[in-house]
């Protein structure tokens, strides 16, 4: 059962076509598990149709259309297929997640964070998110941590809590600064999140704040 | 009031209106349904272009934006499938994407790093929700109407999300109004419109 969603402005921005290309992918990753949020973006969608439909409208010359003709009859009929999707390296299983997650290419190898936490990053084609997946050890707590910029989260498979709620597979998480949190996986199986960062973690353990000028994103 | 419409079933035909029927054919290959498309979504496009013409999409650039998405228009119509959109619309999609797609293209270095393109991350091809869709066509013109009948700073607020294209941030940026207000006028306008479309819905 889905019950955190991206809130409304994003969901706007998605169906505009304005919102960041990172959070377009994990937005896309919650969409496959949640009808909900699937049909707003419907409406809003049919907002932009209604909109467009009701615009000026400016005469396009016949030599618009003769030149089209042009292209289409040079043009590859077909948009060509993608190759099929690549397992990603190390990856147990890909079984169920979202067909846009398994094409997505490792940006190095899967990391040990701590103890519990194993992180992947990954190569989506933008400089602004550090986008990873991030697999938590059944029953596995990952620090306790405050966020520099926005951090955004879907749960692909399992589920994890924090103080404020469990989230779930399909689960749409977005953290602020401010917003501190110490992530545990639940004790029946591991949990894999995908994760879209702006800025590193701050951690605020005694121990690990002394790591925190350390901490870098990379984002690809 | 009984939903009349969440009882009966879905056929592919209900979505029969005349744009959807040109649209089947030209994914068919039929030329001169896509000509009659073209006349019809053409100066639209145009329109859209002109009037919110930019630094990245200049008035100069506009036939070639009707160009890119009639093309887009021809090469995927085999997937329009009317049980799940409207033509408008599907159009709209495709608008919407071709645009994502250019201003990518401008920021190279990005663009030839992906293995994922637009379509990857805006499609709603594993959508199978077809009852949205019943009164598609009469809620639109509703929509219409009720966009014409909004406040000035709503109508406003949602011409810059919609046809401009822009988030949120960049929309209080630009207009230099706190970021919340923009937020909050582009939410009461949606939920204004988003009334109209409750009536038919049948969820």
């Amino acid at each position: 059962m889905i019950s955190h969603h991206p809130d409304h402005n994003l969901l706007v921005e998605y169906a505009n076509g304005s919102c960041d290309w990172a959070l377009g992918i994990l937005i896309k990753a919650h969409l496959e598990h949640c009808r909900h949020c699937r049909s707003n973006i419907q409406q809003l969608e049919q907002v932009g149709a209604a909109l467009l439909t009701a615009g000026p409208q400016v005469s396009v010359e016949d030599a618009c259309l003769e030149k089209l003709w042009q292209r289409i009859d040079t043009a590859p009929q077909d948009t060509a297929p993608h190759a099929a999707a690549q397992p990603i390296a190390v990856m147990r299983s890909t079984e169920g997640l979202p067909p846009l997650v398994q094409r997505l290419k490792p940006n190095g190898r899967w990391q040990k964070i701590s103890k519990h936490l194993k992180q992947l990053r990954l190569k989506t084609g933008q400089n602004k998110y550090e986008v990873a997946l991030q697999s938590i050890k059944s029953g596995g707590q990952v620090s306790h941590h405050d966020h520099r910029g926005m951090e955004y989260t879907v749960v692909l498979q399992g589920s994890f809590s924090d103080a404020e709620g469990i989230y779930c597979t399909g689960d749409f998480v977005q953290r602020q600064p401010g917003q501190a949190h110490k992530p545990t996986a639940s004790q029946n199986e591991d949990c894999l999140c995908l994760t879209a960062v702006e800025q590193p973690v701050r951690l605020t353990h005694w121990l690990g704040r002394a790591l925190n000028p350390f901490l870098r994103i990379h984002p690809a | 009031m009984a939903p009349e419409t969440s009882t009966q079933a879905v056929s592919p035909l209900i979505r029969s209106d005349h744009l959807s029927q040109l649209l089947i054919k030209v994914g068919n290959q039929d030329r001169s349904a896509f000509a009659e498309l073209f006349r019809h979504y053409g100066p639209l496009i145009k329109g859209f272009a002109i009037q919110h013409a930019n630094s990245r999409f200049p008035i100069e650039a506009a036939d070639e934006l009707v160009q890119e998405v009639m093309l887009k228009v021809w090469l995927k119509a085999k997937s329009f499938e009317p049980s799940k959109a409207s033509a408008n619309t599907w159009v709209f999609t495709v608008m919407r994407n071709c645009r994502i797609d250019l201003l990518r293209r401008s920021q190279r270095r990005y663009f030839e790093s992906s293995d994922i393109d637009v379509d990857d991350i805006w499609d709603d091809s594993d959508d199978h929700s077809p009852f949205t869709f019943l009164h598609q066509g009469r809620q639109q013109q509703q929509v219409a109407q009720g966009f014409e009948q909004l406040p000035l700073e709503q109508k406003q607020a949602l011409t810059f999300v919609y046809m401009h294209g822009k988030s949120h941030a960049e929309i209080a940026e630009e207009t230099g109004l706190p970021l919340g207000t923009v937020k909050s006028r582009v939410r009461m306008g949606l939920k204004k419109l988003g009334s109209l479309f409750k009536a038919g819905e049948g969820l």
